[in-house]
């Protein structure tokens, strides 16, 4: 399947208490487009990416488009969006399985071997809890593979992996973009993706 | 199967795992057996102090129960999957309500009925507590939603919910005299809870995450 959606971004502010944590980001992104987001800690890299999962109040334009049609946020983002965050929806108390399995079921999809993709298929009976933070961000990207969605938005997505872990994200962004996905990272270090556009943020 | 029924399966598995259930029946049996230590063991004082004080009993028990039953969701970002999914955060929170309720009310009902039976009450009174109990649940947790990510939860949720429970302390105890109006206004109590809790914690749940 491909996915045909693109995303246009102008002017987005996001304010906490008062104060705003990211001022006037805009960018445009195709099907197939990955977006990198740098910059410093606090300089609203993770407002951005939530903002635009709509999970944090912003002002200023987002507009998800197929073609020329504009599509309904609402819809977009029940049905078509990604956010990995650093804390990924996991809980510690259930055992890797169950995880996958609450996930898979939750977003319709099939598990199939998505575990051992994932290197975790030795892991099953442990409770999420005791992972390292590792294996931990190694099983929130299940929901990438179990789900397609147009739009991945990840939030360090190589922090605390290995260079396999690191080559696996990478490998599943290409796949994703190839199939004409959207992908934004928000990233603080040296770590990057080939060929994709870079959108510096700073503290406001 | 649908996104609603794995949430379900997934709360009523870490509801049972972490002994959430074990809260309220603990405080029910010890305080309720302990209770005659301090107002005297005489049969009459029992028979008539006996289902009020179980009553208030109850109140701590619920409140307890469904202390910081929001924390942990909004904390791992499982609320963010939740939103970000054709479910809304009305349903996943009548979900999650009727789940604690049902992990909360069902140890309940087994030991209310000892409770009464030693203090020489009415067994109608835990008839009364199926009634009540939903409207005591959904209602202690929209409190527990709003007490989300404050420090000292505990004591102000049960400061927060005392005067919401009114209705089933009043006529709670009177269940049994006789009388069908405290079971009706029992059941209209949940019935209204049921009806306007799972959106007011759902705005409550926004609100944590802004």
């Amino acid at each position: 399947m491909a996915f045909e959606m693109s995303l246009e971004c102008r002017d987005l502010t996001v304010r906490r208490a008062g104060r705003d944590v990211l001022a006037g980001a805009g960018f445009m992104l195709m099907p197939g487009d990955a977006l990198m987001v740098r910059g410093t800690n606090g300089s609203g890299k993770t407002s951005l990416l939530r903002a635009l999962a709509g999970l944090t109040q912003s002002e200023g334009e987002i507009t998800f488009r197929r073609g020329v049609q504009v599509l309904d946020p609402g819809y977009i983002r029940s049905e078509e969006v990604h956010y990995v965050g650093t804390q990924a929806g996991l809980s510690p108390r259930l055992t890797v399985e169950e995880n996958a399995d609450f996930l898979t079921d939750f977003y319709g999809g099939a598990l199939r071997d998505s575990l051992k993709v994932l290197g975790l298929h030795r892991l099953g009976q442990s409770r999420a809890g005791q992972l390292s933070s590792g294996q931990k961000k190694r099983l929130s990207f299940l929901r990438l593979i179990v789900s397609p969605r147009a739009l991945w938005l990840l939030d360090e997505p190589f922090a605390a992996l290995d260079d396999e872990g690191q080559e696996l994200v990478r490998t599943l962004i290409d796949g994703h973009r190839s199939r004409g996905g959207v992908v934004i990272v928000a990233l603080h270090d040296q770590d990057g993706l080939p060929d994709a556009r870079t959108l510096t943020v700073k503290a406001a | 199967m649908s996104p609603t029924r794995a949430l379900f399966r997934r709360e009523l598995t870490l509801r049972l795992r972490s002994g959430g259930w074990a809260v309220g029946i603990g405080v029910l049996l010890v305080l309720g057996f302990l209770a005659p230590l301090a107002i005297g063991s005489e049969k009459e004082v029992l028979e008539a102090a006996g289902p009020g004080l179980l009553w208030v009993i109850l109140g701590v028990a619920v409140f307890l129960g469904v202390e910081g039953l929001f924390e942990d969701d909004i904390a791992s970002g499982a609320t963010d999957l939740v939103l970000l999914s054709p479910v809304s955060l009305t349903r996943a929170a009548m979900m999650k309500l009727t789940v604690a309720w049902a992990v909360l009310a069902v140890p309940l009902m087994v030991a209310m009925p000892l409770l009464l039976l030693s203090y020489g009450g009415s067994l109608l009174g835990a008839l009364a507590l199926l009634l009540a109990s939903p409207g005591m649940v959904f209602v202690a947790g929209t409190v527990s939603a709003l007490c989300t990510s404050q420090r000292r939860g505990a004591p102000l949720l049960v400061f927060l919910s005392l005067p919401l429970i009114i209705p089933p302390l009043v006529f709670g105890p009177s269940a049994g005299d006789g009388s069908v109006v405290p079971f009706l206004i029992l059941g209209a109590y949940s019935l209204q809870a049921i009806a306007v809790c799972p959106s007011l914690t759902a705005a409550a749940i926004r609100l944590q995450l802004t």
